[in-house]
């Protein structure tokens, strides 16, 4: 039969009810407001244009100059420079309300010319190595299949260290599988669970979810709780509950993020300090879902059951004493906050569809911009190396990169550019997140 | 519907609210972008049926225009600019293969999205919907600019920068292939082959 076949039907019956099925589903389409988020872009992409003409410049006109010379300075923007060594203090001056209209700080950040500076100072994987202090070690029950330099299916998605503790969420050939170890009490690998969550004792805590008879996923949810102390604790949830992630643990208790069997999400608390099993709660029924926790200086940013669907990009940071709202921001989604809690790193909001391209620390009392990075490129996960310094990983010009900026905005390489792996995501450093 | 659409002073549409205090350029601008955006959105919906992606492509093609407002001479036509530019970025996502690559979030999608508003005949409608989005992406562009839009084969070509020539062939082959979906599946629209 031809494709060019008589229709079922008159044609006008057929395009009559093809329009009708376009008005219906025109109709589901989203109803958010982009005016603020398109200005905030089109100002990034202006800033960014004129940073790569003044580079183009100086380099026709001076060729030789040190390329860490401020190539644009216009009181918000600041380049690339030398090695930071002496660490400014934390400070606000300049910093603007997160969603105000107002220029923030920005600076700009290319791998291609910046100086190289000293190694992290935070746990990160190079490959299938565990760099600690800048020296290789072993990953503890590291499979060993688990990278594939090819890069056709393996990596190391997600590490979290402390103490010597290393727990992260390896996407092997055979599906997701989780590994957590500690001095004394190192954990069996764990398939379908999420990234854990350790903390400054080097307890972790991690997600694992039923599966079914097929592999998928299915019921019977549970965490994992683990010490120096007491080894592994597992709470196993009903059918009722699916959980999702445990996005903070400390003193032994887990914040975690969780569904319904209904449908509807829910952030909960598990304190396994009590001995087993553990107790848990859902003590702040007005949050939707956590995007990163602080129980030390207790803060936790996330949705609240408040926001409506054209509030879909909106954060607020919540105390967790009582769920009580210290500020919203429909611009930037904390992820990090820095360790003495007084800084939160956050990605935009509005990631282009290309994954975050504008990143910042905030002030995570106020929620002020306190600097913005942006790049051409891509950028991974972030960790605070110190309360006003943080590294983070860019991906730019299919190189990727750990780089260390501080709020300052005075950005260096803290590890050298090695290929991403070309046609995917994935990422020859992974970096730890820090408790 | 016209893809020719003035700017929104020419709509008599209210060119202040937040757009006080910014100046001219911006002012005009988002004047456009709140009264243009909630179309566009539905647009790009269509091109793409993800609530995100669709947000994603609405906003930097807005953000482009920005870029270029000041030199826009043809406001009239600033509508089917930015729709050329949805669909040119919708097809550069689609070139992208890591794109689809499924990640995954800390966020967990809000209940409800995409789901068919109450009374619709759900059933008949998803089905031409998954015959529609079974097309390549510049023939579901096509099909969208001339049986939602409404455009006409002229205005299409000028949309997607080709001749009508090539509108009248991709618009052909899309309806064609739909056509050829629903006679291997005649329960799509709940008739006979």
């Amino acid at each position: 039969m031809s494709s060019f076949g008589p229709p079922p039907g008159s044609g006008r019956e057929f395009e009559t009810q093809m329009r009708e099925s376009l008005q219906r589903h025109a109709a589901e389409a989203p109803r958010v407001d982009l005016t603020s988020a398109t200005l905030r872009q089109a100002r990034r992409i202006r800033l960014r244009r004129r940073i790569a003409s003044g580079a183009a410049v100086v380099a026709l006109a001076a060729v030789g100059i040190p390329v860490g010379a401020t190539l644009l300075d216009n009181g918000n923007t600041s380049n690339v420079a030398g090695p930071d060594n002496t660490l400014g203090s934390p400070g606000t001056s300049g910093a603007t309300s997160p969603d105000s209209t107002d220029t923030a700080p920005v600076t700009d950040i290319m791998l291609r010319g910046l100086p190289t500076g000293p190694a992290p100072t935070v746990p990160y994987i190079y490959k299938t190595a565990l760099m600690l202090d800048g020296q290789s070690t072993d990953i503890p029950n590291l499979p060993a299949d688990v990278y594939d330099p090819k890069g056709t299916s393996l990596v190391v998605d997600a590490a979290a260290f402390s103490d010597g503790v290393a727990g992260f969420v390896l996407d092997t050939r055979t599906g997701t599988t989780t590994v957590a170890t500690g001095p004394g009490s190192a954990l069996p690998g764990a398939p379908y669970a999420s990234q854990p969550a350790i903390d400054h004792n080097g307890a972790v805590a991690f997600a694992i979810h039923g599966v079914d008879s097929t592999g998928g996923a299915g019921s019977g949810d549970s965490i994992v709780y683990a010490d120096n102390l007491r080894g592994p604790t597992q709470y196993a949830f009903t059918d009722q509950l699916h959980v999702k992630q445990v996005m903070d643990v400390e003193q032994g208790v887990a914040i975690f993020n969780a569904v319904t069997a209904g449908g509807h999400q829910v952030v909960g608390r598990a304190d396994f300090s009590q001995g087993s099993p553990a107790v848990v709660e859902q003590p702040w029924p007005t949050m939707v879902s956590v995007s990163a926790a602080d129980q030390a200086n207790g803060l936790m940013a996330g949705r609240t059951t408040d926001m409506g669907k054209g509030e879909r990009a909106c954060s607020a940071m919540l105390s967790t004493s009582d769920a009580s709202e210290l500020w919203r921001s429909c611009a930037w989604r904390p992820t990090e906050f820095s360790p003495d809690g007084s800084r939160v790193f956050a990605v935009a909001s509005d990631t282009e569809g290309f994954g975050p391209r504008a990143t910042a620390i905030l002030d995570s009392r106020t929620g002020a911009v306190i600097r913005e990075f942006t790049t051409p490129g891509t950028f991974g996960r972030a960790t605070f190396e110190a309360d006003n310094a943080l590294t983070i990983i860019t991906i730019d010009q299919a190189k990727s990169a750990i780089v260390r900026c501080t709020e300052s905005g005075r950005c260096e390489l803290a590890t050298s550019p090695q290929p991403a792996v070309a046609d995917s995501l994935i990422a020859p450093y992974q970096l730890a997140a820090n408790p | 519907m016209s893809a020719v659409v003035a700017v929104p002073q020419q709509l008599g549409l209210p060119a202040v609210g937040r757009s006080q205090g910014l100046d001219q350029t911006e002012a005009d601008f988002v004047a456009f972008v709140e009264a243009r955006q909630h179309a566009l959105l539905r647009f790009a919906y269509l091109l793409t049926s993800d609530h995100h992606t669709a947000e994603d492509l609405v906003q930097t093609a807005l953000a482009k225009t920005y870029l270029t407002w000041d030199r826009l001479r043809d406001r009239g036509a600033i509508d089917s600019y930015v729709r050329r530019i949805i669909i040119n970025e919708n097809t550069s996502l689609w070139r992208r293969a890591w794109r689809r690559n499924e990640r995954s979030a800390e966020q967990l999608p809000e209940p409800g999205v995409g789901a068919p508003p109450p009374g619709a005949d759900a059933e008949t409608r998803d089905a031409m919907w998954q015959v529609v989005q079974t097309l390549p992406a510049k023939q579901r562009a096509a099909v969208e600019l001339r049986y939602y839009e409404d455009l006409t084969e002229a205005d299409t070509a000028a949309v997607l920068g080709c001749s009508i020539g090539n509108v009248k062939s991709q618009t052909s082959r899309a309806i064609a292939a739909m056509r050829a979906s629903v006679l291997a599946n005649p329960e799509l629209l709940g008739g006979e082959a």
